[in-house]
């Protein structure tokens, strides 16, 4: 995240999920919950990227997600950190050649963030819907989420090296 | 000598779990802050955002479009197949049926040969052309016939008023001369129109673009200058300068240029005789018949003459004497 050429990279991606979040990703729901493109994005970037440095990214992914949703604004930031770091203290745990659970672990963080999310929304909507079709629709969208970023990963893993954003 | 040194303040920072912390005590005092406070800023973040939702819509819109296309050429492409497959079947069980058919001609005409030659008898019901003049607007008034107008002096009537029918006209032929309603009248081989209303020595004859005029027709196609003949169908007249014709199957070829000829006029022409020529045809959504437009071919202004066609029974075949020959023939039997 030190690069200038990461930051813009970073900068052009989150325009873009942003973007698609918040017009077509409704295209592509399932049972009324479209993937989270944006943290998807942080936990990719997480996976791929490593180190303490990443944080810096996922809260402004955090920051941005706040923005754009209409949430609290650093509500969804501090979700996304919490998320990071439980993520990176998995990561460090599990040893390094078992990169499946690693990435396993990731799908289950961002399933989880997703879940946080949508209970905050739920929240700050002042407890309007059923708490129950809320996390419902959460998890939903936390295994689609995950789903996606687990599909990105593979792809991402059948590129050279030199292209990865890390 | 260096006033500040950032050593300590770097190494504190740099620490992961100290950055983590920074990072969310910011997050979380970002979040105590009013929702107003934040509102300028999302205004600008969606703004910024509202090209690139268009962009990434329209893009969608494109790959989903790109789809379709590529499925309707799929689905046409497997329904060419299955076409294909249909017809290579409908021309293996049109070479059965031909087989069929010239096996059962040979049986037929083989049967004919062996029969006795047909003993010619008269028909019982021949048709006849009867000549007629029209009656112009100004000798209707000087015949004074049966005819009676459903209007009366609430609608302006007064004695020695003109009653004049714009769709119709009067013959010099009637009841006396063993005309009836509903039979044709042509000019030529085209249908006039029909007669309405028969009085003693007076007829008044529709055409068939008048309101309620009804006679059951034929298409007819033309092919190299030959008449192929179509569906049936019935005209109605409809009080416009057009008839409409229905009840053809949407499932038989109808085009403009078809000629319509009457039905079941046997025993009169052998081709039928000409009512007009498809000027229109439309099907209405969810239809399952042909809406046809017929201009009548006998259009203009009225002839001279006319010839009504009247059916006449044979009388030699319902007098007494061909009755007694019938029963002299059924004792022989």
């Amino acid at each position: 995240m030190n690069s200038p050429r990461a930051v813009v990279l970073l900068t052009v991606m989150v325009y873009v999920a942003a973007a698609a979040n918040a017009s077509i990703c409704s295209r592509v729901a399932i049972w009324g919950a479209p993937p989270d493109l944006l943290a998807v994005l942080a936990i990719i970037w997480m996976t791929l990227s490593g180190g303490q440095n990443s944080l810096v990214a996922v809260a402004a992914l955090g920051l941005s997600h706040d923005l754009i949703s209409g949430q609290r604004l650093g509500a969804g930031a501090a979700c996304y950190l919490l998320a990071a770091f439980a993520l990176e203290s998995w990561q460090l745990r599990l040893a390094y050649r078992h990169t499946s659970l690693q990435k396993g672990a990731a799908l289950v963080v961002l399933a989880g963030l997703e879940l946080a999310l949508t209970g905050i929304e739920w929240l700050e909507s002042g407890m309007g819907p059923a708490l129950a079709d809320a996390l419902q629709h959460g998890l939903v969208a936390g295994v689609y989420s995950a789903l996606v970023a687990g599909l990105a990963l593979g792809l991402l893993h059948t590129l050279p090296s030199q292209c990865r954003f890390s | 000598m260096t006033l500040y040194d950032r050593a300590p303040a770097q190494r504190w920072t740099t620490s992961p779990r100290r950055r983590f912390a920074i990072l969310l005590a910011s997050a979380l005092a970002l979040a105590l802050l009013p929702v107003d406070w934040s509102r300028p800023l999302r205004r600008l973040v969606d703004d910024a955002l509202r090209p690139g939702q268009v962009a990434t819509t329209r893009a969608a819109e494109t790959i989903d479009g790109g789809l379709a296309r590529l499925r309707g050429l799929l689905s046409s492409s497997q329904r060419y197949a299955e076409l294909e497959r249909q017809l290579d079947e409908l021309r293996t069980r049109n070479a059965q049926l031909q087989a069929t058919a010239l096996m059962l001609a040979e049986q037929d005409s083989n049967e004919l040969n062996s029969l006795p030659p047909v003993k010619p008898t008269a028909s019982l019901v021949t048709a006849r052309l009867m000549q007629a003049r029209v009656i112009g607007q100004h000798l209707q008034s000087l015949v004074r016939d049966e005819a009676t107008l459903d209007l009366g002096t609430a609608a302006g009537l007064r004695d020695g008023a003109w009653a004049i029918d714009a769709n119709g006209c009067l013959i010099d032929q009637g009841a006396q001369s063993l005309l009836r309603r509903g039979e044709l009248v042509l000019a030529g081989r085209r249908v006039l129109g029909k007669i309405s209303q028969a009085g003693t020595y007076t007829s008044h004859v529709q055409r068939p673009t008048g309101a309620g005029y009804r006679d059951l027709v034929q298409l007819a196609y033309r092919q190299d200058k030959r008449l192929t003949l179509g569906p049936r169908g019935v005209l109605e007249g409809t009080g416009e300068p057009l008839c409409r014709v229905r009840m053809v199957p949407v499932t038989e070829s109808v085009s403009v240029g078809d000629i319509l000829l009457t039905a079941g006029s046997e025993g009169i022409a052998s081709s039928g005789l000409l009512y007009g020529e498809v000027v229109r045809v439309e099907r209405p959504a969810g239809a399952s018949h042909w809406e046809i437009w017929m201009r009548p071919a006998a259009n203009g202004r009225w002839p001279d003459e006319v010839a009504v066609v009247t059916a006449v029974v044979n009388e030699q075949r319902v007098s007494p004497l061909a009755a007694s020959e019938a029963a002299a023939m059924k004792g022989q039997r």
